[in-house]
């Protein structure tokens, strides 16, 4: 096998197949690669591929499956335990073209969720704030945030080369909630524009916070130059001089030391927008893919689409599993129980969209024609223009 | 003479011994007998498939070559 799990990551990923090892005398060489991508490439093209690759991002394996290198493991695997087994937008999104059409190019294992509102728990409750469950209640309680005198959003989008991504994942996750996930999985693949009604509300949806006036902390021309890893920490200033902040559940590793979880700091779930478009997630994760047929491989391929197979990683932390049959008991902290139970609820789930672009789009144009537009460099027409003229032809 | 006759007898074995290394895994069964009962994995559990599922592709039944490692 190979994947980009290196260090502490490879570790728990061999701990947590351990047991399937003991029990059935297979056993499941790993090989992380922090060149990972471009390592792949080369063992995958030059006809030397491993059994099972591990894919952190799905639109590298969509190439090889394009290519006509990966197995379908529909043709091996029961379609009714997998649907017992995932959420059927799991299912959805392991479909990938090959040269004999549409396949399942893989499971999904270890996810992340990224649909998540971080708040100072203690001290937002001490001011008496709601969980807000709607968006209608989400501007209220950025209202009443702002009338108390603070600004409710902390926002930054500084990251280096990649400044702009926290923005495109503000986007993907508006338009998750503002129009159909068709729509959401053509645009991600050039077939609906950005110059369309539907991203153009979406973005509006962003504007509608990070644009009003006293709404971010800083206002609208700190949130270019504010680092993303940054963004959070005014929460814990005494008081609070930004309450919200909405981010994956990584996020936690930026937080000042010793602040406990459920304690100091608390989540709450993204709320919908439109509720015909219900609870969608936005998430990240590994989608393993076979390509070398044999017996015990298929075994391998099998196990994980189990809870089991990420059970002593969930333990262990860092892990959330995507599978029906895993159990929140399995979770050691409050923050990995709680994102698994919305992604579990979900009535939906996609991808991280820019990660499925091409990367002249999903890691270049949007990030930097948002970043543009943001701090005021350019208007909506331009920089929506200027991400559909950088689409590959 | 003599000789001659038995470089050629020592190259058709030799030629002979690749061949049938080259053989065996494409003769062996890319799937398990129809007739066996359960998913792979649960025929894995029962004990039924041994073997790596490497991180270096060593002897795949599909798209093996001769000569790969």
């Amino acid at each position: 096998m190979a994947g980009p799990f290196t260090d502490n990551d490879a570790v728990k990923f061999e701990q947590s197949v351990k047991d399937f090892e003991d029990k059935t005398g297979i056993d499941i060489q790993y090989e992380g690669s922090k060149e990972f991508e471009a390592s792949i490439s080369i063992r995958i093209d030059g006809g030397n591929p491993p059994d099972i690759v591990d894919f952190p991002q799905p639109g590298l394996l969509a190439t090889f499956a394009a290519k006509g290198k990966a197995i379908d493991v529909s043709t091996f695997l029961d379609m009714e335990k997998l649907k017992k087994n995932y959420n059927q937008s799991w299912l959805d999104m392991a479909m990938m073209d090959s040269p004999s059409g549409k396949i399942m190019a893989g499971v999904w294992g270890r996810v992340n969720g990224k649909s998540l509102v971080w708040y100072p728990k203690k001290a937002f409750e001490e001011a008496g704030y709601k969980i807000p469950t709607t968006w209608d209640e989400l501007l209220a309680l950025s209202e009443e945030i702002k009338k108390d005198g603070d600004a409710p959003w902390c926002v930054g989008i500084e990251s280096g080369a990649a400044t702009g991504w926290p923005m495109t994942d503000w986007i993907e996750e508006t338009m998750l909630r503002t129009t159909s996930l068709e729509n959401y999985d053509k645009w991600v693949k050039g077939e609906l524009k950005f110059d369309s009604p539907e991203v153009r509300n979406a973005i509006e949806k962003v504007a509608e916070i990070w644009f009003t006036d006293g709404y971010v902390y800083g206002g609208r021309q700190a949130i270019a130059t504010t680092f993303f890893g940054d963004a959070p920490k005014p929460m814990f200033d005494n008081p609070p001089k930004c309450w919200l902040h909405k981010q994956g559940n990584f996020i936690t590793t930026f937080f000042p030391e010793g602040l406990t979880a459920g304690v100091d700091y608390d989540f709450f779930y993204f709320p919908p927008i439109d509720p015909a478009y219900g609870k969608p997630v936005l998430v990240a994760g590994d989608i393993y893919a076979m390509f070398n047929d044999r017996p015990e491989v298929r075994a391998v391929m099998e196990y994980f689409t189990t809870g089991a197979s990420v059970e002593g990683w969930v333990r262990a932390g860092g892990a959330i599993s995507p599978h029906l049959d895993s159990s929140l008991d399995w979770y050691s902290n409050e923050v990995d129980r709680g994102v698994a139970e919305i992604i579990l609820n979900a009535t939906s789930v996609r991808f991280d969209g820019s990660d499925l672009m091409p990367g002249a789009v999903g890691a270049g144009s949007f990030w930097k024609s948002m970043t543009s537009y943001v701090s005021g460099a350019i208007d909506l027409d331009t920089a929506l223009r200027d991400i559909d003229a950088s689409w590959p032809k | 003479m003599k000789n001659r006759f038995w470089q050629i007898i020592t190259i058709l074995m030799v030629a002979a011994l690749v061949l049938a290394a080259c053989a065996q895994p494409t003769a062996a069964p890319t799937q398990p007998p129809a007739s066996a009962g359960g998913s792979f994995l649960d025929r894995a559990f029962a004990g039924e498939f041994k073997g790596t599922v490497g991180g270096h592709n060593g002897r795949p039944l599909h798209r093996q070559r001769c000569g790969q490692v």
